[in-house]
């Protein structure tokens, strides 16, 4: 099942329960409306603006991606304290 | 206007003097496995590629990292965390982890009697990987291995 979010979102909008609920509740619904494989259902829920679309869509511009990196890479330093603590 | 992610992939690389972008091919259709229980007996299982973890557990690295992370599903929300070699998509999941690992929807459509019940336990994975023989041959069956010891019906791949 695709919903037109940007990336990051598949499972719904930020702090919209009732958009998070129906994206998830579409998604699930693909168990019984798809028929075969590769089949891709479409839920048809709306971002409301459009202008990711157009980054979305460039080729031009620098490579966005992390270096690739081998040690862990915390969100927070807290959060390294805690994983080598336990 | 929809966005061509493959295509638009493709050129980003191209533009960038990368080799060319190879995306997966599969050789044959993945074998069609039609849901023998209704929605509402079924216990779910959940995997979201986006690099979810939770407080306490060891962060994703950046370079095909290939393991795994089992995440309680009433982990609650602030405890969760996440790193992904694209983090410019976690902006806003860091503030809702629902946008991308939706274990409170999916409780609340327990609730609501939707499902059955979730998983105790879901499955995150650091989804940037870029060896395909990495994902066939350690990921997927390392998430399989663990949706079958769970004993669910169904699952539920949140892709990022």
């Amino acid at each position: 099942m695709f919903v037109n979010y940007p990336l990051g979102h598949s499972a719904g909008k930020p702090f919209d329960r009732a958009d998070q609920e129906y994206v998830v509740e579409s998604a699930l619904n693909g168990f019984n409306s798809l028929k075969k494989s590769s089949q891709i259902g479409m839920i048809d829920s709306d971002w409301g603006s459009t202008g990711w679309k157009n980054e979305a869509n460039s080729t031009a511009g620098e490579d966005t991606r992390q270096p690739r990196d081998t040690r862990p890479q915390y969100q927070f330093e807290e959060d390294r304290i805690a994983a080598e603590t336990i | 206007m929809h966005v061509d992610y493959m295509e638009v992939i493709r050129k980003r690389y191209e533009n960038l003097g990368y080799q060319a972008y190879r995306w997966f091919v599969a050789d044959d259709d993945a074998p069609w496995t039609p849901l023998e229980k209704r929605l509402h007996e079924c216990k779910l299982g959940l995997l979201s590629t986006s690099g979810a973890y939770a407080l306490g557990q060891v962060a994703y690295h950046y370079k095909d990292d290939s393991t795994i992370r089992e995440i309680p599903s009433n982990t609650q929300t602030d405890d969760l965390r996440f790193s992904h070699i694209t983090e410019n998509y976690l902006v806003n999941p860091r503030k809702d982890p629902n946008c991308i690992l939706p274990t409170e929807t999916l409780h609340t459509l327990v609730q609501k009697k939707v499902i059955k019940s979730l998983a105790n336990t879901v499955f995150s994975c650091m989804g940037g990987t870029y060896s395909q023989r990495r994902v066939k041959t350690e990921i997927a069956p390392e998430i399989l291995k663990n949706f079958k010891r769970q004993d669910i019906d169904c699952a539920l791949l949140v892709a990022m």
